[in-house]
């Protein structure tokens, strides 16, 4: 079945079969290979992605849901070559080792910051709730996204 | 070498890769394009030991798509072990690939290989098979006892360590017995195994792997294959982590028997739930601790039996049973000890390497029991350690390589003053719901397989370019801990020259120079030594061949920042002295050397972590921690920092939250993550790091390791925080809160009696 | 159900009442209603050969609303967790329903799982249930006839309700009365802080009169199939003597009556009293 839908800020058309995963839409077919496979089951967050604004785990999104949305993944954060803020900020702030966690990690971090600009230490810890990391213990992370949030708010006001 | 100021060691250096994988450029081994590589999964074991008596295909055959399906028959009949890496090492060879006696669920009986992973799961679901069932062997108490069910091999191995002798009076002097129980942890890197093998050019079957041990994967596999070892090429793939879980040689023999009979590249890869069945587990151990000690406080003799449950297969269990044993005599003073250590095997999924090796497992079993011989001599803990620990210099009185500057009193005395312990333990903490407790713990690890029975030698390879960019050719493994940045730090500093120019390879069998492996903690201590003496090596080569070309003599050449400066003012760019080399002299700025190190000293830390109990509900949360490490020097102090977090996250979830278990009928009971917690963003406490930096001499620049010894005290910390907050003697980790209530009930009812 | 050769798997996204209903007249085979989607999705993992017909409700706008109607909160089943977390009128007429919703899964499940969901995989964990029960809480929904059927969660038996069992039933949403002077709680025990299923919950419903409590209703979930009636600590609740430990000792009680024999009950009949001195400190602070 083909279904329409945006992904990236681009409108596409794209073939799914009714056991698709978003996940396997998005690495597969379209090649955005950010989103990782970590458990298959909503579990660790690393195939966190965009859904209209709010972080979902792809994994266990059918592609045949997604008709309609708009998805962002990493892909699609940084624009003209230049790192978003929040990339930026995991950089700076030493926030990755092995990477794998990172992808979903990061979008799921844009997610709370769309929602909540200022969010506090426990609004932070409470967005990541749902993304596993097992290399850097969260901490720099935490400071990433302070720091992304910080930054943001210095360039808006 | 004492340098002032250094310009790029000590200095936050970003990851090398960082950037890359902030944007999702980088591509691990599952991102690559598909192109005309068939799609394999395993067919595991569902009965933890018996008999596959038929394996029914017809139905899975039928799919179209499906290319060819493996069953027992098809295991080419060789035994190997998959820790191996040298032909003369004993371990026990127990192993196949395709298994037709599985010995546990998830045991490898065959595969299928398909056109694409969807065909491959779907056909694997059509395959019926017939087991015979035989008894589960799941104890390990009982299992030391019973008959083997590996035919031909032991179901005990022993492993003993012992010196000096048990004082005969006891003559004021206290004796302690405890038993401490550690769970069977998932490493639970992000990444799942999964492996890429296909037939190259030259007959060469490559086999690319994110793993840590290349060297050993070719070895294994040329035994597997009867292939010449330079007929297989194995290549190190990026990789998302792995915490000792992706050293041993685990799916790589199964890819490449389906590479080379189908002649197609093959994709074999592994989910989550079968990772956790499938692949290794860090091994629990029973360990009980017989400590005397005078009332002084003095430890006087200590006795330690571990029972080390290895699961089915032989693997590195027993190599772990005497790796702890090692441990006991290089953190006290201690005038007499004797460890007995016995390997066991269990219808369960076998125990490898894991963050550690044996060093948390040890440590939470001796740490604990040390925490409450304090309490029964009332004495603080940390004054109780601080009367014993070792000092710099000290031997090994097991015999193993000196300690070196072991600083472990360093870390315990500013760590108790950075985190207040003296303060913390002695308030009353919390009302009656609520109850706050402080608890420390020590360890050490090592630095490299020096002194042990396996090999450490490296050989690494550097020249600097016609543009003045640097490559160093090494057999290296970045795991996400920051191999290559920490190497290219290390030869940033001596060469002088920015990090960003020099490129660090990582290892490939065919290509690379020999490495013992990205293990045992011997990244930073012995290939970074090694990357600092071929610097310096080629640094004098590039002085004397450029005193040569200019014409004057190497000492009036100075080196700064990419650039070669003269007496007589004129300076040239390394790029330009390089070519001018190569037209004048003919030859290359660059060189080899082979590293072998001189010796396995010490590294330390001193873990405090600060807990709060619920007692209604037994929910414990770390609340505050600090961790103390003795380093030498950090290369990179936020890699460092990095390390330590990702360790005291590991070592927290192995105190409260994380444990596999199977049922008695031997089915794994949490091979997911919903069922298997580790601790996630709300659990994960603040954490503060100090570094104790006094130089280890054999080390680049002093450094020495932390990938390891960062998770190894921090259980007992948690543990004995719990303890003292409830005055409790848990000893059966991980603390649920099932366990937690129980003990204060315990307690409560000895109360009421006392 | 495996697939032959000439069958494929089916998926429909309604995007009306209508076009479902168009859907359900053909009364297809192996149909399977898929909202969040978390655990049919797994299920396709673990048996990839199955042949449904999938129909996602999540699409569907007239589920998804939130409203006062007939003094009554009507929540559309397909609203998410993360909606009922946020919403107003959900925080203030039925607040116990809302404090659950925080406390489901991550950011990432709350966005997808719905209360109507969470209902009809029946799990006794379902931490949307005993609000919705405590509330005294009706669920309405439709079936391919187009019949419209309203029935109480209390004492709801599963197995033995026919609405339930036919595959062709689809939930609408819940009503909950309004109360005036309402007041509703919950609280929940899983293994950690966040992301948990519950081992064992509370949700507490009342309404107060001069300071006085009227009518409690507490449910103790995730203990039973279907939330359990604490009915000897409501008496507690409302005869003026009644102090916090015996309140708390009634729950262990109660604990220890529902399932004697469990391994789990040692530790649920003390760890209860965490959740009830949760919800009497709540109360009082309330009442004050």
């Amino acid at each position: 079945m083909k279904i329409e839908l945006t992904v990236n800020h681009v409108p596409r058309v794209v073939e799914v079969s009714p056991e698709m995963r978003l996940l396997d839409l998005l690495r597969e077919t379209l090649g955005l290979t950010s989103v990782k496979e970590g458990c298959s089951e909503g579990e660790c967050g690393a195939c966190t992605v965009l859904m209209n604004g709010k972080a979902v785990t792809s994994c266990t999104v059918l592609a045949f849901q997604a008709r309609g949305s708009d998805i962002v993944t990493l892909e699609g954060l940084a624009q003209k070559g230049e790192l978003d803020v929040l990339q930026q900020a995991f950089v700076d702030n030493d926030a990755i080792q092995c990477g794998f966690c990172t992808p979903g990690m990061i979008m799921a971090a844009k997610a709370l910051l769309l929602e909540s600009p200022s969010p506090s230490d426990e609004e932070i810890r409470r967005g990541l709730e749902g993304n596993l990391c097992r290399c850097t213990g969260y901490l720099p992370i935490f400071r990433a996204v302070r720091d992304a949030a910080e930054r943001l708010r210095n360039h808006a006001g | 070498m004492k340098a002032l100021s250094f310009r790029y060691v000590g200095k936050n250096i970003p990851r090398n890769d960082i950037v890359e994988k902030a944007t999702g450029k980088l591509r691990y081994l599952a991102d690559h394009p598909r192109g005309s590589t068939a799609h394999g999964r395993l067919l595991c074991s569902t009965v933890p030991r018996g008999r596959v008596l038929e394996v029914h295909t017809e139905e899975a055959a039928k799919l179209p798509g499906v290319l060819r399906i493996y069953t027992p028959r098809d295991d080419p009949g060789f035994f190997f072990n998959s820790a191996m890496s040298f032909p003369d090492q004993p371990d026990l060879q127990d192993e196949r690939i395709f298994t037709d006696t599985p010995l546990f669920v998830g045991d490898a009986i065959g595969a299928v290989l398909a056109e694409s992973d969807e065909i491959a799961r779907k056909a694997r679901n059509l395959i019926r098979v017939e087991y015979q069932e035989a008894e589960p062997l799941l104890n390990p108490g009982k299992a030391l006892e019973s008959p083997s069910f590996r035919p031909g091999h032991p179901q005990a191995l022993e492993g003993i360590m012992a010196y000096g002798k048990e004082p005969l009076s006891r003559d004021g002097t206290l004796e302690t017995i405890h038993t401490v129980t550690t769970p069977r942890i998932h490493h639970a890197a992000m990444e799942n195994h999964l492996c890429r093998a296909f037939l190259d050019y030259g007959d060469v079957l490559v086999v690319e792997s994110p793993c840590q041990m290349i060297f050993s994967i070719r070895f294994v596999l040329s035994r597997i294959f009867r292939r010449p070892l330079n007929k297989i090429r194995v290549i190190k793939a990026p990789l998302g982590g792995t915490f000792g879980g992706k050293q041993e040689v685990i799916l790589e023999p199964a890819c490449a028997l389906l590479a080379l009979d189908s002649g197609r590249p093959v994709r074999l890869v592994l989910d989550r739930n079968e990772n956790i069945r499938s692949t290794r587990v860090r091994g629990g151990v029973t360990g009980t601790v017989r400590t005397l000690a005078n009332r002084e406080g003095m430890l006087l003799h200590r006795e330690v039996e571990t029972i080390f449950d290895a699961g089915a297969y032989a693997t590195g269990g027993h190599r772990v049973t005497l790796a702890m044993g090692k441990k006991l005599s290089r953190l006290y003073r201690i005038p007499s000890q004797i460890y007995r250590g016995y390997t066991t095997f269990t219808n369960t999924t076998p125990s490898g390497a894991c963050r550690g090796y044996g060093s948390p497992q040890i440590h939470a079993v001796t740490e604990i029991s040390l925490d409450l011989l304090a309490r029964k001599l009332k004495m603080d803990p940390g004054e109780l350690r601080i009367k014993n620990l070792v000092y710099p210099g000290d031997k090994d009185p097991a015999g193993g390589p000196d300690l070196g500057n072991a600083r472990i009193r360093d870390c315990l005395e500013r760590g108790m003053e950075a985190f207040r312990w003296k303060e913390r333990r002695s308030a009353s903490f919390g009302e009656e719901r609520y109850r706050k407790g402080v608890g420390l713990a020590c360890a050490t690890h090592g630095n490299g397989y020096y002194g042990t029975p396996y090999p450490d030698f490296l050989s690494m390879a550097l020249r600097i370019c016609e543009d003045g960019s640097v490559l160093v050719n090494a057999g290296l493994h970045e795991l996400g801990n920051g191999t290559l940045t920490t190497v290219a730090q290390i030869v940033a500093e001596v060469l002088d020259l920015p990090p960003e120019n020099i490129f660090v390879s990582e290892g490939d069998t065919q290509l690379s120079p020999f490495d013992a492996g990205c293990v045992a903690s011997r990244v930073t201590y012995v290939c970074g030594a090694c990357a600092l003496e071929l610097a310096e090596k080629v640094r004098q080569r590039f002085l004397r061949q450029m005193a040569e070309v200019f014409a004057v003599s190497s000492e009036e050449i100075r080196l700064d920042n990419g650039r070669a400066f003269l007496a007589s003012g004129k300076s040239f760019s390394y790029g330009e002295a390089v070519c001018f080399i190569a037209t004048k002299l003919r030859e290359e700025v660059g060189d080899y050397l082979h590293y072998k190190p001189k010796g396995n000293p010490a590294s330390f830390g001193a873990h405090f972590a600060e807990v709060a109990v619920d007692t209604y509900t037994g929910l414990v949360r770390v609340t505050d921690f600090l961790a103390v490490h003795d380093v030498g020097r950090a290369i990179n102090p936020r890699l460092l920092e990095g390390q330590i977090f990702g360790g005291v996250q590991m070592g927290i979830g192995m105190a409260l939250t994380e444990e596999l278990t199977w049922n008695s009928r031997g089915m794994p009971k949490n091979d997911s993550f919903s069922r298997y917690h580790l601790v996630n963003s709300p659990d994960m406490p603040p954490v503060r790091v100090l570094l104790v930096e006094e130089e280890e001499p054999g080390g680049p620049f002093g450094a020495k390791s932390i990938g390891e010894i960062c998770t190894v005290p921090t259980a007992p910390a948690v543990v004995n925080a719990v303890n003292a907050a409830l005055g409790t003697e848990l000893t059966e980790l991980p603390l649920t809160p099932e366990r937690v209530l129980a003990a204060l009930e315990k307690l409560e009812e000895r109360e009421k009696k006392g | 159900m495996r697939r032959k050769d000439c069958e494929t798997m089916r998926a429909d996204r309604p995007s009306s009442l209508k076009e479902l209903r168009n859907i359900l007249e053909q009364r297809p085979e192996n149909l399977r209603f898929i909202a969040g989607g978390t655990d049919l999705v797994l299920h396709l993992r673990r048996f990839p050969n199955e042949d449904l017909h999938l129909v996602d409700l999540s699409s569907l706008e007239e589920l998804r609303q939130m409203e006062i109607r007939e003094k009554a909160l009507c929540i559309g089943a397909s609203v998410t967790f993360d909606e009922l977390e946020k919403s107003l009128l959900v925080r203030r007429h039925a607040s116990s329903l809302a404090r659950a919703a925080t406390q489901v899964g991550s950011p990432q499940i709350r966005n997808r799982g719905t209360l109507g969901g969470n209902f009809m995989n029946g799990s006794a964990a379902a931490d949307g249930i005993p609000p919705l029960v405590a509330l005294e809480a009706q669920a309405f929904g439709e079936d391919e006839t187009g019949k419209e059927y309203r029935f109480p969660l209390e004492g709801l038996n599963r197995s033995e309700n026919p609405l339930l069992r036919n595959p062709f039933f689809f939930l609408k949403g819940f009503r909950i009365p309004l109360k005036e002077h309402g007041y509703s709680d919950f609280a929940k025990l899983g293994s950690r802080t966040g992301v948990t299923i519950s081992k064992l919950n509370l949700a507490l419903s009342c309404s107060f009169e001069d300071g006085r409590i009227q009518n409690p209703r507490i449910f103790a979930g995730a203990l039973a199939p279907y939330p359990v009636r604490c009915s000897r600590t409501e008496t507690l609740l409302i005869s003026e003597k009644a102090e916090l430990p015996e309140f708390l000792q009634s729950l262990g009680e109660l604990v220890r009556h529902t399932i004697p024999s469990r391994d789990s009950m040692p530790y649920k009949r003390r760890a209860i009293r965490g959740l009830g001195e949760d919800l009497w400190k709540r109360l009082q602070e309330v009442r004050s």
